[in-house]
């Protein structure tokens, strides 16, 4: 059976028994709500971070007296909305404790004996869950708006709600993506609208949570550009409103550390990645002159096939040899990653330090391309900009996680593709399943399932502690070791990355023929 | 006019931000305070935190003298540990000294020559060494004897050292004009270590200790990482974790009325060291304090009858929200 067709049929099937609901949106709200309360008290390895973020803000002293907090001010905000109230109000005061039993796992992962109270995880984590409602009823608005078709509206807030991803992160994780993913949607949204200023505001905050939504800019441009074409005033005063609402949110973000001179300790996250990714670079810097001779050649290369075209042939590929083909260039990139690693357990110790690396390097090409699709929008005789804003501004994102980012991080796109998914092309809820899936599965199994409880072990007596660390224990060095990671890790983490990557690889793939409808192209 | 959700809904993300610049910079309600005093024999400490806390307050008794706290960085020597590094793990624990109120000044190596030959002040001394090694000028060594040990006799006239590096006592600094061509060829000290009564195992491996001294879970002390030659208890009072094969996580060697506090391992985010310099614990008379311990909101009052001179008031678990040491005379 064709695949697409399966996948459109069992959408369907999905969509009839939601809608033998009488109230899907209230029984989804509340099935949704029920499983965030019940993951509240779960953790993970980057609740030792958060413990020292949450002492710090409840500190007086500021976000980065002392170490412990290292993203931009805006998510410590986010936190203290929720944290100051509680712990003033209700007698919320030990927030982590050292728990000995967990030193058995010390030597492993990232695992700390400090482990975090469950009311602290609970305070901690309620702005991220308001953050999913609000992102949920966002889309739900929009898609109504704009389709004016309740079923399709209901069916976004469901695919939003119920993603995994969202749930995990928001409830497990304790991460803020979901207000990065909310607020690219509203810039493009408000941007197409015409409303300049709380674009402005909009793109501010997200980019200035987290990097990731700069690539909107040349596409938020381009669609101002487009709006006022010719009309030189016009486009000046757009972006001075834009400019405007980006400063305001500057200064309300950043005034505390520009006052106290903790500005520069604001960009840790990012300097400290690019910092971290260079260190590793350097370690390869003998092979950086092997890129001049490669450049040559390609060089030579290009200009040959200028001079002396291949003739035309329409190449045919049946499956069998595609997936071959496939599998030989991916063997080929995992050689070389040995190779470049000095030996296959360097590369595996090595893995989240290439991951940066990549994740590193690919952010020029991505800017290059998120430039290009800018040049596009205003060059396309598409006349739906809303469209065009959310199909652009989704891949300009995109192009940014073409490797194996954070899983974190793919929050950010999701937004925007189940609007577009519900507006304009259904494809696209495949994707959509895929990332939110795949990228939930790969966070779990990082430290794996087991290791979600500890803190529940540790406080209260539903699962006892001697079990959990001895089935995490299991999880982290059972079967074969390879380099830092179980062979259980390794495995289960690739086919989580990989199928996140196919996800939003499928993004693209829909951009492009046979794929593409031709009523969507740019 | 009715606003649209979108509007509303940046319209309260911005709101819950612009709260939460008020609550976490200028209108933060959070205070954390005490305040000690000591009448005849009754100790009083008045303690203020509007956040819910654990608390811990010793009463112990000590020297009566306060102790300037000096970091020892002089970059016209050699060191194992790079400048660089030793730079940045001065800014870490300067950030949790203030932190806790402790201030500190920093030295080159004529300042630590100062400091050292005046033993009359020791005991108002106490140096932290980032670099893995001390200047020659201070602690030399040629022909396979000592030309200097006088931070030795400094610290037996009450002086004391945070060691918070590699290489404890194993290799001497001299200056960068001297040739030098690596550690072990030209500044070792087979028998630093042993000078100073320190034992370490040959070749061990980085672990993870596991068996909790009471010290550490009354401070809050919880390093538990020991590096390869971190000491052996032998001889050593364990601040911290003790290894299965004997190392010591935190270990403090008494060297006349003064010693050498020791990290068995590497800087961790709990503030550990910066725990042991605010409170002092090292010049405690007894590890085993008298002490009440709970948790609070507010204000409360708690008191001590006895002979102690001194209270440490320790509000938080791993973090500590407030620190502080009273010499109460």
């Amino acid at each position: 059976m064709d695949l697409s067709r399966a996948l459109s049929q069992t959408y369907e099937s999905f969509d009839k028994y939601l809608f033998r609901l009488k109230n899907p949106v209230l029984i989804v709200l509340t099935v949704g709500l029920i499983l965030r309360f019940l993951l509240l008290p779960m953790t993970n390895v980057d609740s030792w971070g958060w413990y020292r973020s949450g002492e710090n803000i409840i500190s007086g002293d500021g976000f980065y007296a002392r170490s412990g907090y290292s993203y931009g001010p805006a998510f410590g905000y986010l936190i203290t909305f929720s944290l100051i109230p509680l712990t003033y109000l209700l007698p919320i005061g030990t927030f982590s404790q050292q728990s000995d039993a967990m030193i058995a796992l010390q030597p492993y992962f990232d695992f700390s004996p400090a482990l975090q109270t469950i009311e602290f995880l609970a305070s901690y984590k309620i702005m991220m869950i308001v953050g999913d409602i609000l992102c949920a009823f966002l889309v739900r608005w929009i898609v109504n708006e704009l389709t004016n078709d309740r079923k399709k509206s209901d069916l976004a807030f469901t695919l939003v709600f119920l993603s995994p991803i969202i749930l995990i992160e928001s409830s497990i994780h304790g991460m803020f993506d979901i207000y990065c993913g909310m607020l690219s949607l509203l810039s493009v949204y408000f941007v197409v609208k015409r409303k300049y200023l709380f674009g402005g505001l909009s793109w501010g905050v997200a980019v200035l949570l987290k990097v990731f939504p700069a690539y909107l800019f040349p596409v938020l441009v381009a669609l101002v550009l487009r709006q006022h074409k010719g009309d030189i005033k016009g486009i000046v005063t757009s972006l001075v409103w834009a400019v405007l609402g980006f400063l305001v949110v500057f200064f309300m973000l950043y005034t505390p550390q520009l006052m106290d001179g903790t500005f520069m300790d604001t960009w840790q996250v990012v300097f400290g990645r690019v910092d971290h990714a260079g260190n590793l670079v350097g370690r390869f810097g003998k092979l950086i002159w092997l890129l001049i001779p490669a450049l040559a050649v390609l060089v030579a290369l290009v200009l040959y096939l200028r001079k002396h075209p291949l003739p035309k042939k329409n190449i045919k590929l049946n499956a069998k040899t595609s997936v071959a083909i496939m599998g030989l260039i991916a063997l080929a990139a995992f050689g070389g990653l040995v190779v470049i690693s000095g030996g296959i357990t360097n590369m595996f110790s090595d893995l989240f330090h290439v991951s940066y690396v990549v994740g590193v390097g690919i952010q020029g090409f991505a800017m290059l391309v998120a430039f290009y699709l800018g040049y596009k929008l205003y060059h396309s005789t598409l006349e739906d900009e809303m469209k065009l804003g959310m199909m652009v501004g989704t891949l300009a994102i995109a192009a940014c996680f073409l490797w194996v980012p954070m899983p974190e991080y793919l929050i950010m796109i999701l937004p925007l593709i189940v609007t577009y998914a519900m507006i304009y092309d259904r494809r696209y809820i495949t994707p959509y399943l895929l990332i939110s899936f795949g990228s939930a599965f790969f966070i779990v199994m990082v430290e794996g399932p087991a290791a979600l409880l500890v803190s529940i072990a540790q406080y209260t007596d539903l699962i006892s502690m001697d079990l959990v660390i001895d089935l995490t224990k299991m999880y982290v060095t059972g079967g074969v070791v390879i380099g830092d990671y179980s062979i259980w890790q390794l495995l289960f983490c690739t086919i989580g990355a990989a199928t996140q990557l196919i996800g939003t690889v499928l993004l693209f793939v829909y951009r492009f023929r046979p794929y593409r409808m031709e009523e969507h192209r740019i | 006019m009715k606003a649209e959700l979108p509007t509303v809904v940046l319209a309260l993300v911005l709101a819950f931000l612009f709260a939460g610049v008020l609550m976490a910079y200028p209108l933060n309600p959070n205070e954390f305070d005490a305040t000690a005093s000591k009448s005849g024999s009754e100790i009083t400490v008045d303690m203020h935190a509007t956040v819910q806390s654990d608390y811990i307050v010793c009463a112990v008794e000590m020297e009566n003298t306060d102790r300037e706290v000096s970091y020892f960085l002089d970059d016209r020597y050699t060191y194992p540990v790079d400048v660089e590094d030793q730079e940045y793990e001065m800014k870490r624990l300067s950030v949790q000294l203030k932190y806790t109120g402790v201030s500190h000044d920093t030295i080159d190596a004529d300042g630590l020559k100062t400091i050292i030959d005046d033993t009359a002040n020791a005991k108002k001394h106490a140096v932290v060494i980032f670099s893995g090694a001390l200047p020659s000028n201070v602690y030399g060594y040629s022909g396979g004897s000592f030309t200097d040990l006088s931070i030795k006799t400094w610290m037996e006239a009450g002086g004391i050292i945070y060691w918070y590096s590699s290489e404890r006592f194993g290799y001497y600094s001299a200056p960068l004009s001297t040739e030098f061509t690596d550690w072990e060829t030209d500044q070792p000290l087979d028998d630093g270590s042993a000078e100073f009564g320190l034992t370490y195992i040959e070749d061990a491996e980085t672990g993870y200790a596991d068996e909790r001294s009471d010290i550490s879970k009354l401070l809050n002390l919880t390093q538990n990482v020991v590096w390869e030659n971190a000491p052996l208890s032998a001889g050593v009072t364990n601040l911290g974790y003790l290894n299965g094969d004997g190392r010591c996580s935190l270990a403090f060697k008494e060297i006349g009325s003064g010693g050498a506090m020791i990290l068995g391992g590497g800087w961790t985010p709990d503030m550990t060291m910066a725990k042991i310099i605010t409170s002092r614990v090292c010049e405690w008379d007894s590890l085993t304090p008298d002490h009440q311990s709970g948790t609070f909101k507010g204000d409360k009052e708690i008191t001590f009858t006895g002979t102690a001179n001194a209270v440490y008031v320790y509000y938080g678990t791993l973090a500590p929200r407030y620190a502080d040491l009273f010499l109460l005379g």
